[in-house]
């Protein structure tokens, strides 16, 4: 089992203030990991850490077995790419020129083609569904559009590990699915995807494990149907819950409850 | 007087100035050296020569052949040309020429201290007369690289470098005769003019006020033309006497400091600011001697400042007021 | 990209032929043979005036337009802010106190030398600034900006009325921007230290355009944000810094030229570059046709005619950017 990504003890803040402390992580090659938690939990933060944005204060990350301290932000590109929570939306760029830019850590280093960077860009734009699009600016398109380009750029960065912040966000239901498919095609061939997400029930149809951060720290980890209890989601998001069986698919439904 | 004893021993014959004896012999009138040829003597007309070689106050040599179209950067040298009789041969003057009347009515080139190249070459000079406050010096250059000749005369501070001056500008001009006579004429008049002037234990403090505009007045101080002027006629320079250098903004405190008995103010400048009542008002005038007995003395700028022919005229007539004005208060 | 080629080729020759000295078509035809090399025959007046005073002023204003154009372009993508110019954030001043000190010390070569590391060092500065003001409120850096630019052009006076005016320009030459100076001397110095660092600069189009991206996006995909800032930054300080010791500060020609041509050349550095560029020189060189012969004889600073011609582009830009929020 390889593992592409791996934290220990990390944590983020100066005493007093802890956003994040003492997380542990580990992610192997065909893996989905899906962190929830509420508002404040220190999701962004985590990610911040494990995609080289932030300085942790306490412990490492190791990427593709080297740890991040290490990596100069070449190196990192062509190992994980990066969806942020908040896509910068005034680019004057075309959506097939953005998209394109994600092929760049492989254009500086010479290991690309023109010809393999159209049939990436075209692909990626192909399967995120903005092929139509690809020629309007980037800053004139709805705030879901401008995700699904920020996707389609991360897929044609074609690398072993995508972190995503919300990647659902602004996206209607019929993306939102589509998207998660993508993604879970994706990592099952060899990749990795770990992605904070708002709706529990996405986490629950689609992730392989969840991590459940609470107040920064881990307060559960594991299968979705070990993790996602009524005592914990309850006890986490302070809100009465049911948790089920889905109907047809094989993964726990949550009801909110009064 | 050195002008003199160069003149003897030149030989007078048209515009050109060669040595009694064949070899060069370096005379020095004022602080420049001027190197003489030891060409044959000619007869010419008085337009041109067969040339003068001036080494200018920037140490540069230039000859002089032809004078029939000059352009006169400042307007002391202006002044000299037309009273050497040479007013029909200049072409162009720049803004600081305001006398005599003749030459304000010819093509002005713009403000010599910010020298267009092309406004001047487009005059077809064949002679520029200009003085060390003429530049940038890459505009000089450039007049010089189109082949105009361009001589830097010295810029005088003292009534002695009026009749230096005098004397370069006839040397350059191939008109010994008249520089002479024109120079004996005003060393004549400035003598006169200091032989009234005041004894040192009754000399007045005089200031000298520069007004640009209402937002721009000026202390004239140490090194000014207005400093040869007022201590010519025996007065203590107020502004050289409290340590000012060049000019220096009005303000209060040094007008105070400087404490003159009598304020000299341009006539223009003066007119604009609003009349010497307006002066008055202005804050420090009228704790100063000169505000307290209400003695201004108002001049035409060139008159008063440039130091060249009407100096003596103008050194008279300063003196004269000066002892009416200090003997009416 | 051809047509601008072609426009700023007809400014120089429109600049070329006009001036207070006559010169007739024959007369310029005659110089340019002899130029060349293909007529022989005695050097005239209008030899001097075309190539001893018009062609070397052309050129530097090509020169000087050309760095700003770039610079503009480069400041605008770097600061996320289009109404960044390098007057407007300090830098033209910066260079122009250091230039002035220069000018004081060591004549026309000190000036140039001064210039160029006063417009690195305030690029710097600028770059301090921005990082700690500008992303979240663009206007803010602008206002940084003007802010520091005032106090610097304040201490060029200081060095301008304290210096030997032999030495130094007057200050209207250093904060109104002028091509008077423009000695062959001059203008070619500043065109090796301007075409030199404004290639280097096009050079990094590509990570100029993911700058564009955001500073966060950029280092996703691998730029050293960091690094590449502090290297565009330096290179732009040094580029204005050349031109500001040559010229003064000409203002406005860092804002007009990149806003004119984006819509045509796109966003991408890669054409955007030199389009800024030809268009900043056609700019300039036509602002001084206008400041050598609207008030003919007098020269007026060539910045006092780009401040009145580019001074409404940045209202309007202005008002277009507020409209867009609203």
């Amino acid at each position: 089992m390889t593992l592409l990504l791996e934290a220990r003890n990390l944590g983020y803040g100066a005493d007093g203030t802890r956003i994040v402390a003492d997380v542990d992580l580990a992610v192997a090659a065909g893996e989905m990991v899906a962190v929830i938690g509420p508002n404040g939990a220190g999701k962004s933060t985590l990610i911040g850490m494990l995609s080289g944005d932030l300085r942790p204060s306490t412990g490492w990350t190791r990427l593709l077995g080297d740890e991040l301290v290490d990596l100069d932000p070449l190196q990192m590109a062509l190992r994980r790419a990066v969806v942020p929570q908040h896509v910068t939306a005034d680019i004057p760029f075309s959506v097939h020129t953005v998209v394109e830019m994600g092929r760049h850590p492989h254009q500086v280093t010479g290991t690309t083609s023109p010809d393999e960077d159209r049939a990436a860009v075209d692909a990626a734009l192909a399967t995120f569904d903005m092929a139509d699009r690809s020629r309007l600016p980037f800053s004139a398109l709805s705030s879901g559009e401008q995700r699904r380009t920020a996707l389609a750029r991360a897929m044609a960065q074609d690398v072993p590990l995508l972190l995503l912040d919300e990647p659902a966000a602004a996206l209607d239901i019929g993306h939102q699915e589509q998207v998660m498919r993508v993604l879970r095609e994706w990592k099952d061939a060899r990749r990795a995807v770990v992605a904070v997400l708002h709706d529990l029930n996405l986490a629950a149809a689609h992730a392989d494990r969840i991590v459940v951060l609470h107040r920064g720290s881990v307060a559960a980890e594991g299968r979705p149907g070990d993790v996602l209890t009524t005592d914990l989601l309850e006890a986490v998001y302070r809100q009465p819950m049911r948790v089920v069986r889905h109907p047809t698919r094989d993964c726990p439904l949550l009801i909110v409850v009064d | 007087m050195a002008l003199l004893v160069v003149s003897a021993a030149c030989g007078e014959s048209g515009a050109t100035t060669t040595t009694a004896a064949t070899t060069t012999t370096p005379a020095t009138v004022g602080s420049t050296t001027i190197a003489t040829t030891a060409a044959p003597e000619t007869t010419t007309t008085a337009a041109t020569g067969a040339g003068v070689t001036f080494v200018g106050a920037d140490g540069v040599a230039t000859t002089v052949t032809d004078t029939s179209r000059i352009v006169s950067l400042s307007g002391d040298l202006t002044e000299i040309v037309f009273e050497l009789g040479r007013g029909a041969d200049v072409a162009g003057i720049d803004v600081t020429t305001t006398y005599p009347e003749q030459a304000t009515k010819l093509p002005v080139i713009g403000f010599a201290q910010q020298l267009a190249p092309e406004a001047v070459l487009a005059l077809a000079p064949t002679l520029v007369l200009a003085d060390q406050l003429t530049g940038p010096p890459e505009a000089i250059q450039q007049l010089r690289d189109a082949g105009v000749p361009v001589v830097v005369v010295q810029t005088q501070t003292t009534l002695d470098g009026v009749v230096t001056k005098i004397g370069q500008i006839a040397e350059i001009l191939g008109v010994p005769d008249a520089g002479t006579a024109l120079a004996v004429r005003v060393q004549g008049e400035i003598d006169a003019a200091q032989a009234q002037a005041f004894a040192p234990d009754a000399a007045p403090r005089v200031g000298f006020v520069y007004v640009r505009g209402p937002q721009t007045l000026l202390l004239f101080g140490q090194g000014m033309t207005t400093q040869a002027m007022i201590e010519g006629a025996g007065a203590v320079d107020a502004g050289a006497g409290t340590g000012v250098g060049g000019a220096v903004p009005l303000t209060p405190e040094a007008l105070v400091a400087a404490a003159p008995d009598v304020i000299v103010l341009p006539e223009a400048g003066l007119a604009a600011l609003g009349g010497v009542d307006a002066f008055a008002a202005i804050p420090g005038v009228a704790d100063t001697p000169a505000g307290q007995a209400n003695r201004f003395l108002g001049y035409d700028e060139a008159y008063f400042l440039n130091l060249g022919p009407r100096t003596g005229q103008a050194l008279a007539q300063f003196v004269a007021d000066l002892i009416d004005v200090m003997q009416s208060s | 990209m051809p047509a601008l080629v072609v426009l700023l080729l007809t400014a120089a020759a429109v600049a070329a032929s006009v001036g207070a000295v006559r010169i007739s078509p024959s007369g310029a035809a005659g110089a340019l043979g002899r130029r060349l090399g293909l007529v022989t025959g005695p050097t005239g007046q209008a030899d001097a005036v075309l190539f001893g005073i018009r062609l070397p002023r052309i050129v530097l204003g090509a020169v000087v337009g050309g760095a700003l154009g770039t610079a503009g372009a480069v400041l605008q993508s770097v600061f996320r802010n289009p109404l960044a110019d390098p007057q407007l954030v300090g830098i033209g001043p910066g260079a122009a106190l250091a230039a002035a000190a220069g000018a004081a010390l060591g004549g026309v070569g000190g000036s140039l030398s001064a210039g160029v590391v006063g417009g690195m060092l305030t690029a710097l500065v600028v770059r301090r600034l921005g990082r700690r003001v500008a992303e979240a409120d663009p206007t803010r850096l602008l206002l940084a900006g003007i802010a520091l630019g005032a106090v610097l052009s304040a201490w060029v006076g200081f060095i301008v009325f304290g210096s030997d005016r032999s030495l130094v320009p007057p200050i209207e030459f250093w904060l109104l921007g002028s091509l008077s100076g423009s000695t062959w001397e001059v203008t070619t110095t500043a065109s090796v230290v301007v075409c030199a660092t404004a290639l280097g600069l096009w050079a990094s189009w590509r990570r100029l355009d993911l700058l564009v991206l955001g500073r966060r996006e950029a280092r996703h995909l691998g730029v050293d944000v960091d690094l590449v800032t502090t290297m565009v930054m330096l290179a732009t300080g040094a580029m204005v810094g050349a031109a500001v010791g040559a010229a003064g500060v000409v203002g406005f020609a860092g804002l007009v030229g990149p806003h004119l041509v984006r819509p045509f050349s796109g966003p991408g550095h890669r054409r955007l570059i030199p389009a800024a560029a030809l268009a900043g020189a056609t700019f300039v060189v036509l602002a001084d046709v206008v400041a050598r012969t609207a008030l003919s004889p007098i020269e007026i600073p060539a910045g006092l005619v780009t401040a009145a011609l580019g001074g409404p582009v940045l209202l309007w830009l202005i008002a277009r950017r507020n409209a867009r929020a609203t």
